[in-house]
């Protein structure tokens, strides 16, 4: 049997190399790649499941049309869908304008390729698109802001910790790769202190659990960095020259006791007092963030706060100290890195419209104006249920004239499509992806033909240039033309600069990105406007509008504001990538139903047994499904995991606000109170 | 014998299920089917106690159970590998090898008619690769390993019957040593909580021709024997066709019937083979004897094959690994013959304490004080309880002779009820009910 190296290109920490195994030339199986120090041990439930996925009977395979009226969608050629199209663009340029198309991609798979998108925008004479971000940008820009960067130590240098804080992260679902480092780690004797509303899988590993009311973390990070401070667990020499704006946080937090902690939190004072006093005197020690935890609207603060605790204690720039959160350092192709790649550009380069935040989509949307929008193109993405505030995105969706998604599947922003055009597999076509938690660089290479009728992006945009009468210069200028041999022409080129890379090494194995750090900020030189750690950031104040300093607020939407009394957490599942993978079977067989967990005090108040249907609600929306009673979730919060489809009834997203975090425009998506009822 | 083991170890397996599907794509197993399955220990997370998980399939067992009592012969070690095999050219599709097996690794396929299960990916062990679920695990919480002689396992879950499955676990680690998981909760709380998700392995809906089968032979012994002892007229045709049609509806639930005569193959060690042959001796014994019609001392031999039978089909549950192991229970069969014979040639007294024996030895045996118990299950009990007991007191006392008849038959029908509650209380060990125990 043939075998092929290639890498997952979905929006996941892992981004695991895989070999994959063709028979006759269909995938007959996939198996890991060794050479992948951070992800080479195995292949996650999803990635096995490609075998099906590709093959899927419900996988799109031709171009279709949906009937407004009827709202059936039959299927067309090619032909006539790019006509559609092309003419469309071609009216509503004349009658409105060019910025009246929406532009919305996301991150339902990464590459280099992705920016053929963008060339072609360009050549229409432009276009609306988004800035912000749904998933991790409150962290991005408060590691940006302390640190100067976003990157952090290789995911293996975790076993040289001696002392490891999960905060708010659960790698057993969302990277599962790790718990083989943190296993390492444990086993070298480090201690393990997980931080999360909810008794993860990942917590079952763990020394200490600390369950806070959920978006209270900072508090808990600042009474923490108190005690630090006052039992001179903090490394004097590395603040004086590392830190700046030591001597403010130390008077701004010397009111901030246990006890006030423990009220916010809900945590005992023992535990708080006991995780200063581990961070405070074992080292090494490296605190891994998760994403969930900030998505609160206070949780760039929140992040400050937590970073502060690395500072304090000099846990920076050696073997097994740091700050994981995101590692960009496979960002080699990037002009911009994140998170101020993702903002609104100071200065609008007037062909471009950056002007709908992507955590309002449905809102920013409908109130745009000068021109309006009238039609959406979407790619790589399903808002619908994946943004917040899900029924307004789908009224946005439905106000706009003229709707194109691209997919494999009909998701839920399918089925809001005029055209819904077949989408490629991460098999179908060769593109180099990055990753960010581990440095490697990887190709994502071509191993079969694209079933069906499916082509890939690069050329369904070549197809509609042509159409619409680009010159032929321009066109070969912007886009590849659709052959295998254009294209990995086009990859050649980007990896040109690096003498490292080469197509033909990267068919082999993954390749860690020239200049890569194992151990990041190894030199102590943090790229801040002060050149050292800043505690104290007066960019912080000037672009968010926040304290100077890292301080605990309560969230917008919490216990103590709400008329719901109970936080709803929407983490993500090891079931699925957001909305991607629950549709197969194989996955179904495991992931078969939505379920609320909720804690058994909660559930005996309102009177509901385990496997009780339940309403779960508030002003935005309400789902009706199943109560899984745990002793997993703290009371006073419940969970259910996002990325249930509108049919499935479990679209989080339906109760979320479209709030954005307190920096980085991002999504505080768990600033949500619900009710729940049994039905 | 191959020495490669399985290890698993319980510290690192995050539930992720990757290696069940790797199982289903390697093998190409239809969606639904589980060939190896993750079960997992304290499911609610109740914070006083530990959680984990066990991936389960084929321990490929040294003295493995399925291929010692497969009836067929159809179930085999590649010396090579070490792998416990079954092969599907010679398999009857009987399913008693998923019953003797702890692990519930064999599974009936449908489409085939056959039974089958873990190959321990044969097919790649003998490349020198290893198996398709320890190739993707994504922890390296379960691997393969070279092995000098298997150890026993001690982890609450993992059924341990003494066969030397081909498996190492490494027990959790002793952890939490800092502040406490979460709050002390309120037990009462636990009646909310989720319910058992185990069904048990034997469904007496799909296996009741087993019941009446094995009713009719103690039947038959019992009525053949009594005859030794008292005037009972037997007629030689019905005899035979009551047992014969007994034996042929027990051929219905196989999932081959043309390869049917390969149930006898393993006289040597499997007690379904034994129970055919037994049962087949008896049958034909018993009807010549019967035809003759001349009482001689070769009647009390054919009751003795007939007990003989009886014994061999207590003995193919006997074998099963079960939670119960009562005398009665492995026994259950023999000892309702000889009741039985006991009715059929009591006298007044001896009736009634027979009578009293029986119930004093079914409330022995109750379970009703289960937390399982049904509402199906107290409903056996009771019209046990009044077939068995209530009426044939009444009747005997209304006229023990007159009425001797309606005793006995409602006795009988006591017995057929005892023998379905029988298989309805079997429940053979799974690491699924065992993890929820």
């Amino acid at each position: 049997m043939p075998i092929y190296t290639t890498a997952c290109p979905r929006n996941c920490y892992s981004t695991c190399s895989f070999k994959v195994l063709v028979k006759d030339d269909k995938i007959r199986s996939i198996e890991p790649h060794g050479e992948n120090k951070a992800a080479g041990e195995g292949v996650c439930l999803k990635g096995l499941s490609y075998v099906e996925r590709v093959y899927s009977k419900d996988r799109i395979l031709k171009p279709l049309r949906r009937n407004r009226v009827s709202n059936e969608f039959e299927e067309i050629s090619w032909n006539d869908a790019i006509e559609i199209i092309a003419f469309k663009l071609n009216e509503i340029r004349e009658k409105h304008s060019q910025k009246s198309v929406l532009y919305y991609s996301a991150s339902g798979t990464k590459g280099l390729l992705n920016g053929v998108g963008s060339s072609f925008w360009k050549m229409y004479g432009g276009c609306t698109t988004t800035y912000g971000d749904l998933c991790w940008s409150a962290g991005l820009e408060a590691t940006r802001l302390t640190l100067g960067d976003n990157k952090h130590n290789a995911p293996w240098d975790l076993e040289n910790a001696k002392l490891i804080i999960m905060w708010g992260k659960n790698p057993a679902e969302t990277n599962v790769h790790q718990i083989k480092h943190i296993d390492n780690a444990i086993e070298n004797g480090a201690r393990l202190v997980v931080i999360d509303t909810r008794r993860t899988e990942s917590a079952e590993k763990a020394d200490m659990i600390i369950q806070p009311r959920p978006g209270t973390d900072g508090a808990l990070a600042l009474a923490a960095a108190n005690i630090l401070i006052h039992n001179d667990w903090i490394d004097k020499e590395f603040i004086a020259n590392n830190v700046f704006g030591f001597e403010e946080l130390k008077n701004s937090i010397k009111d901030y006791s246990v006890e006030k902690a423990s009220e916010i939190t809900g945590v005992p004072e023992g535990q708080i007092y006991k995780l200063a006093e581990l961070i405070g005197t074992i080292k090494p020690m490296t605190i891994n963030a998760g994403y969930g935890m900030q998505r609160y609207t206070n949780s760039g603060q929140t992040m400050r706060a937590i970073l502060s605790l690395i500072s304090l204690t000099g846990n920076i720039g050696k073997p097994g100290a740091g700050w994981m959160f995101a590692n960009l350092q496979t960002g080699i192709f990037d002009s911009v890195k994140d998170p101020i790649a993702s903002y609104p550009p100071k200065n609008a380069d007037g062909i471009f419209r950056v002007s709908i935040p992507t955590t309002q989509l449905g809102k920013g949307i409908i109130e745009q104006t000068d021109p309006p929008i009238k039609m959406i193109w979407v790619e790589r993405g399903n808002p619908i249920p994946q943004n917040p505030n899900t029924n307004k995105v789908i009224e946005a969706f439905r106000s706009s004239e003229f709707n194109v998604v691209i997919d494999q599947f009909l998701t839920d922003t399918a089925m809001e499509a005029d055209i819904v055009l077949p989408a490629k597999s991460m098999f179908e076509q060769s593109d180099i992806i990055g990753a960010y938690w581990h440095p490697y660089i990887q190709l994502r290479q071509k191993i079969i033909d694209p079933p069906g009728e499916v082509k890939p992006e690069t050329e369904i945009y070549y197809l509609l240039a042509k159409e619409m009468g680009f010159p032929d210069s321009e066109i070969g200028e912007n886009l590849p033309f659709p052959s295998d041999e254009t294209i990995e022409k086009f990859l050649a080129k980007k990896l040109e600069p690096f003498p490292e890379l080469s197509l033909e090494r990267l068919k082999e194995n993954p390749v860690i990105a020239p200049g890569h750090e194992e151990i990041a900020f190894a030199d102590l030189k943090f790229p801040t406007p002060s050149g050292k750690i800043e505690l104290y950031s007066e960019e912080a104040n000037s672009r968010w509008n926040v304290d100077s300093l890292p301080t605990y607020n309560e969230p917008v939407e919490s216990a103590k504001s709400s008329k719901f009394s109970l936080s709803l957490m929407t983490p993500n599942t090891k079931n699925r990538i957001h909305s991607q993978f629950n549709n197969l079977e194989l996955i179904k067989q495991i992931s078969a139903k939505p379920v609320i967990s909720i804690n058994p005090e909660d559930a005996k108040r309102r009177n509901i047994k385990n496997g009780d249907l339940v309403k779960v609600f508030n002003d935005r929306g309400n789902l009706t499904i199943e109560a899984g009673l745990t002793f997993s979730i703290k009371a006073g919060a419940v969970s259910i995991t996002n990325g249930w489809w509108l049919k499935d009834g479990a679209t989080v997203n339906i109760l979320s606000a479209d709030r954005e975090t307190d920096m980085g425009h991002g999504a505080a998506f768990h600033d949500n109170m619900v009710e729940v009822e049994k039905v | 014998m191959g020495k490669t083991q399985f290890i698993f170890d319980a510290n690192k397996c995050t539930g992720c299920r990757a290696c069940e599907i790797a199982c289903k794509i390697e093998n190409q197993l239809d969606v639904n089917t589980n060939w190896r399955r993750v079960v997992t220990y304290n499911k609610d997370q109740k914070p006083d106690q530990p959680y984990y998980h066990l991936s389960i399939a084929c321990n490929h067992c040294e003295d493995a159970p399925c291929m010692k009592y497969c009836p067929a012969l159809a179930i085999f070690r590649d010396n090579k590998t070490g792998a416990v095999i079954i092969d599907e050219n010679k398999c009857i599709g009987c399913g008693y090898c998923s019953w003797v097996c702890p692990y519930d690794a064999p599974a009936f396929n449908f489409t085939k008619g056959v039974m089958e299960k873990c190959t321990f990916c044969n097919h790649r062990l003998e490349e020198g690769m290893t198996t398709a679920c320890v190739s993707v695990c994504p922890t390296g919480a379960l691997f393969t390993e070279q092995y000098e002689s298997v150890v026993e396992n001690n982890i609450t879950g993992f059924p341990e019957t003494g066969i030397k499955p081909k498996i190492k676990i490494k027990s959790i680690r002793k952890k939490n040593i800092l502040p406490e998981f979460s709050q002390p909760y309120d037990e009462s709380i636990l009646s909310l909580l989720s319910e058992k998700e185990s069904e048990p392995k034997i469904d007496v809906k799909k296996e009741w021709v087993l019941a009446v089968f094995s009713f009719i032979f103690m039947f038959l012994t019992s009525m053949f024997t009594a005859a030794e002892f008292v005037s009972l007229d037997l007629l030689p045709m019905p005899f035979l066709i009551s047992g014969v049609m007994a034996m042929g509806i027990s051929v219905i639930h196989l999932g081959k019937k043309d390869r049917a005569f390969r149930a006898i193959l393993n006289l040597k060690n499997s007690w379904l083979s034994r129970e055919i042959l037994f049962a087949s001796l008896f049958l034909g014994s018993a009807f010549i004897y019967l035809l003759i019609g001349q009482k001689s001392a070769a009647g009390l031999f054919i009751s003795f094959i007939g007990f003989a039978a009886l014994f061999a089909i207590d003995s193919v549950y006997r074998v099963i690994p079960k939670k119960e192991k009562s005398i009665y229970k492995n026994n259950q069969l023999f000892i309702s013959a000889v009741f039985f014979i006991g009715i059929l040639i009591s006298i007044e007294i001896s009736f009634f304490i027979l009578v009293i024996l029986k119930i004093l030895l079914w409330l022995n045996n109750s379970r009703l004080s289960d937390t399982t118990t049904s509402k199906t299950k107290i409903l056996f009990f009771y019209s046990k309880i009044v077939f068995g007991f209530v009426m044939p007191i009444i009747i005997g006392l209304t006229g023990y002779r007159e009425y001797f008849y309606y005793s006995v038959i409602s006795i009988l029908a006591s017995e057929l009820i005892e023998r379905f509650e029988f298989y309805i209380y079997l429940e053979p060990i799974t690491p699924q009910s065992e993890i929820e125990n």
